[in-house]
Parts: structure tokens; sequence; C-alpha cells
């Protein structure tokens, strides 16, 4: 029989998060405060989070105690099993050996609590006696709700209305916990208040969400703290267990990857698997780190696999990619003032220093690859997974092309069981396909006629 | 604001679920969400769709929004949290 599972037995739970800002080869500009523009203090963020969090979010200690209360929590589900996805490398059929990390074990069903519950121990030790957060379709709302349970804390939730309404499942399992769940924006507030005045039959934005969760939580009368499931760099410290333990489980194998990937949204999914590799990487070791976000950018799926610069200004070497030429811009891009900056800053920082790739797919090759796993590997993956499962799809057709054979490692972030409606729109047609003019990929590809082919 | 692809539905990273394009279009009120060019883009002309939606003061506001980091975010909201109590 060949071995699919590597599995932790508790006590080989690792002990310590590890902390990137330790290994930083180049210092990250601090934040700065909007209104003096002087660097944000301790003291700018003491009325939503309690000190002991603040302290990790400015730490640049490599190695953090996790907390025994902590360890008790995580021994529910972690150390999260290691498999090997053998179904789904036979259908690919390229030279490839893909591992991941089963992040969908958790009883939220993702990666989420293991900053939930640290987060909600940290409020307990700190006298906390309510915790608030916003959520969307409520991934990190359900997280947060069981991990103030576990500690006994009371848990507000402001879920954007528009979920509220379409994802009844969630906020059930809030309620489920003993969380309180409302939709915003809400007559809870005077945000919210203000804005209903204005656009009373407004659906909610996580902005809006946003500022009922800190507008309750620093005008509560009962000591009361607001929590945030992504982006920030204590929550990518406590994420951090997913790639620790992952190194335990390749160690038992005897192997390490070439390739570490994760999805991409606020940082904290991709940060857990691959920030110590990244310090691996940092400390001389080969391996290549990628991160998928979504895109509406055509380039993976209608371009060619050809030599090319990997970036606009051709510093890089020619290398093998699909690609639509290295001046080619999807229209976003051009509209520098609209970006949306909400990766975390470590991520975006180590992009910048070259030790992780980011890639992007588009939502039709990312449901395509998600249901092409849901049907070898069985487990119907969250439609963020969705994201690296075409990057490990993409990354195995890169080692065909290539000849290369190559050990992948990604972090399988978590179910998509409430997320089928996903599904259903994938299934019957109704998401959008990017259509890019023929026109365009030819006028793009003139940019790499002369390129060698690989 | 209405166009002929308001029910066209994609996902959003930010909420994790499936919206409308109208939705996007006014996600933050009068403004759409800072996301709307990236998420859809393949909307054949959606800048000119935008120009021609948006109030020109909206459409400015728009084009000329920078949007924060994380922390300045959150600090902009403390401070306006704190002036509530």
């Amino acid at each position: 029989m060949e071995q699919v599972k590597v599995l932790l037995e508790d006590k080989e739970i690792p002990r310590q998060w590890y902390n990137i800002m330790a290994d930083m080869p180049t210092p990250m500009k601090p934040p700065l405060h909007p209104g003096t523009g002087q660097p944000v203090t301790p003291d700018d963020l003491a009325a939503i989070f309690p000190m002991n969090i603040i302290e990790q979010e400015v730490s640049t200690k490599r190695w953090i105690d996790i907390p025994d209360e902590v360890l008790q929590k995580y021994i529910l589900w972690r150390p999260s099993p290691l498999y090997r996805a053998r179904n789904f490398e036979k259908l690919l059929g390229c030279p490839v050996k893909i591992y991941y990390k089963h992040e969908g074990v958790s009883p939220a069903g993702s990666h989420k609590p293991n900053a939930a519950i640290p987060m909600a121990y940290y409020n307990k030790v700190a006298g906390t006696k309510r915790m608030t957060t916003e959520t969307g379709a409520g991934q990190w709302g359900s997280a947060l709700a069981m991990s103030c349970k576990m500690f006994d804390l009371a848990c507000r939730v402001y879920m954007v209305k528009v979920s509220y309404q379409q994802k009844p499942y969630r906020r059930l399992m809030m309620n489920t916990w003993g969380a309180e769940c409302i939709a915003s924006p809400s007559t809870m507030t005077q945000a919210g208040r203000d804005f209903l005045a204005k656009y009373p039959d407004s659906p909610g934005s996580l902005g809006i969400a946003i500022s009922e969760a800190i507008e309750d939580a620093v005008t509560s009368k009962e000591k009361s703290h607001y929590g945030l499931g992504s982006v920030l760099n204590h929550v990518l410290i406590y994420q951090s267990i997913i790639g620790l333990e992952s190194q335990k489980q390749m160690q038992k194998l005897g192997i390490y990857p070439d390739v570490v990937m994760g999805c991409c949204g606020g940082g904290s999914n991709f940060a857990g698997i691959a920030m110590s590799y990244v310090c691996d990487k940092i400390h001389g070791k080969k391996v290549k780190v990628v991160g998928a976000e979504p895109s509406s950018c055509p380039t993976m799926t209608k371009g060619p696999f050809a030599y090319d610069f990997g970036d606009l200004a051709k510093t890089t070497p020619l290398l093998p990619m699909h690609t639509l030429g290295h001046d080619y811009v999807p229209a976003p891009i051009h509209a520098g003032g609209l970006r949306y900056h909400g990766m975390a800053p470590i991520v975006s920082h180590l992009v910048k220093e070259n030790l992780i790739e980011p890639r992007a797919y588009d939502q039709l090759k990312t449901f395509d690859a998600g249901v092409k796993w849901a049907r070898t590997e069985g487990f119907i993956p969250a439609p963020e997974t969705n994201h690296v499962l075409a990057a490990v799809v993409d990354e195995a057709m890169r080692a065909k092309e290539e000849g290369k054979e190559k050990v992948i490692l990604f972090n399988w972030s978590g179910h998509g069981l409430v997320d089928l409606a996903a599904y259903d729109a994938y299934l019957s047609g109704k998401l959008e396909a990017y259509e890019l003019p023929d026109e365009e990929i030819q006028r793009a590809l003139l940019a790499i006629k002369d390129f060698p082919k690989p | 604001m209405n166009n002929e692809f308001n029910e066209k539905l994609t996902r959003c990273p930010r909420l994790g679920q499936e919206v409308i394009f109208s939705y996007c279009l006014q996600e933050s009120g009068e403004l759409p969400c800072p996301r709307i060019m990236h998420c859809w883009s393949h909307l054949p002309s959606l800048e000119k769709l935008l120009q021609h939606t948006l109030k020109p003061e909206q459409w400015d506001k728009f084009i000329n929004r920078q949007t924060p980091d994380k922390i300045s975010s959150l600090i902009e909201i403390i401070e306006a949290a704190k002036a509530k109590k």
C-alpha cells in the first residue's frame, strides 16, 4: 500500500511560533499614523488590541513560545495531517510529487482558528470580557466565535449584510458557538446608523463592518477588544504553525520541497505555510515560494509557454513561462491609484525582495482545478483554496514542459462544504469567463517572437 | 446605475462569496469597491463604463482615492470611534 498521510503525534506539535521579522533581509518601513505622519506606536493601537498582542505585532523575536493553554486547544485538530495527493498526481500525469497540509480538519473547517485561538487566549489573559470583529462570508467570524467560547469570552460579529442574507450556515455556526452575529450596517453603532441614514438599502461592505466592530470595541462599557483575522504581523506569526508542522512531516519522509505554495488573500494562509520556508531560503536553501492570488488577468489561460522576461523592466534572465509578453499589463495595473492594498505588508515586502513569487489566476481556472481536485482526492476545497490548486496545476505543467521532477508542497486551507453555492455558480456557467481579444494576444506576443522556444 | 452588466456574477475575494456587478459598483456607498478594476477587468471598456455611470465628482473621488495600508486605516477608524465615545 502506498503511503498517503504523514501524521504527527500530539506531543510532536511545535511549541513555538516562527516570526519572519527576525530574518527580514532588509528593514520594513514602519506604518505611519495618518494624523501625525509619525511611526505608529503601541499606544495608538491600545484602544482595540490588548498590550500582549501589540507586543507580538511589533516583535522581532524569532521564536515565540506557544502557551500551554493554546496548545491544549490546538491539539483538538492539530498537528494537521500532511497528505500526498497521489490521485491528483495521476490525473495531471506530470513528474511531480504533490504534498498538502490539510487545514480543513479544524472545527471551523479552515486555517483561521490557528490565529483565532491565541487571539482569544491573549485577550482572556489581558482581562478582556468580550471581542468584536467583522466578517464577510463568515470564515473568520466563525473561527473567532468558536475560540471566544473556548476561553469564555463574549463575541459579537458584524457580518456584511449581503453575506448575512446569502450565507446562513456560517452565521448559524457563529450562533451555535454562542456568538452574536449582526448584519452590517446595523443600528448598533453610530457608524452603522450614519451609513444607513445615507444609504438605507445598502447591502453593506467590509469597510463599514470594520468601522462598526471597532466602534463597538472602543465605546463598550464592558472591557472589549477587536480581533482581525488577517494582514497583521501577529496573525501571520500564529499561522506559522502550519509550515513548522509540515517541516517536521517532510523530514519524516526525508524530503524537502522544491516549491511551496499558498493562496494569498490577506496573507495569513499563505504566510502560514510559507514563512518557515522563506526563512530557509534567506539562509541559503534552494526553494521556490509562490503565492497564488485572484485575478481576471488571463495570462495563464491564454498565453503560450515560451521564454520571456519575468518583468516589465527586463531585469530577469529569460525564463520559460506562460506569457502574453513581458510588456502585457492588465488594465487594473494601468490604474495605479485604484489598486487595492489588502495584502499583509510582510508578504508585500518579501515579494519586493524576490523571496516570494506572486502568481494570479482567474476564477474559472481556479474552479476548474478545484473540481478536478474534488473528483480525484474527494475533499471539496474552499473557493479560496482553489487558487492554490490552480497554481499547483500550473507548476506541475511547467515541470512537465521543463522535463524536471519537482516536489510541491501547498496549504489546503479549508473545505468548501459551506460554499457550495459558489460551485453551483461555476457548474451552471454563471461565473464570468475572461475573453481576451485575439488581436490583443497577438499584439502582446510580438514582444517575444524572437526569443528561443523552450 | 443601470447597465447591462449589473446582474453578472463574480467571486469577491474580500467577502469570500459571489456578488453581482451592481454590488461592486456601490460597495462603498456612492463609490465602487476599490478592487472593481481588478476583479472586473474582463468587462469590455470597464473604465469607460464607470466614467459613464458615476457623476464627474464621484469619478474624480474614485480615481484619486488612495487605499491606506491596514494599520493606517485601523488607526483612522479608532480615532473616529474615540470621537463617538
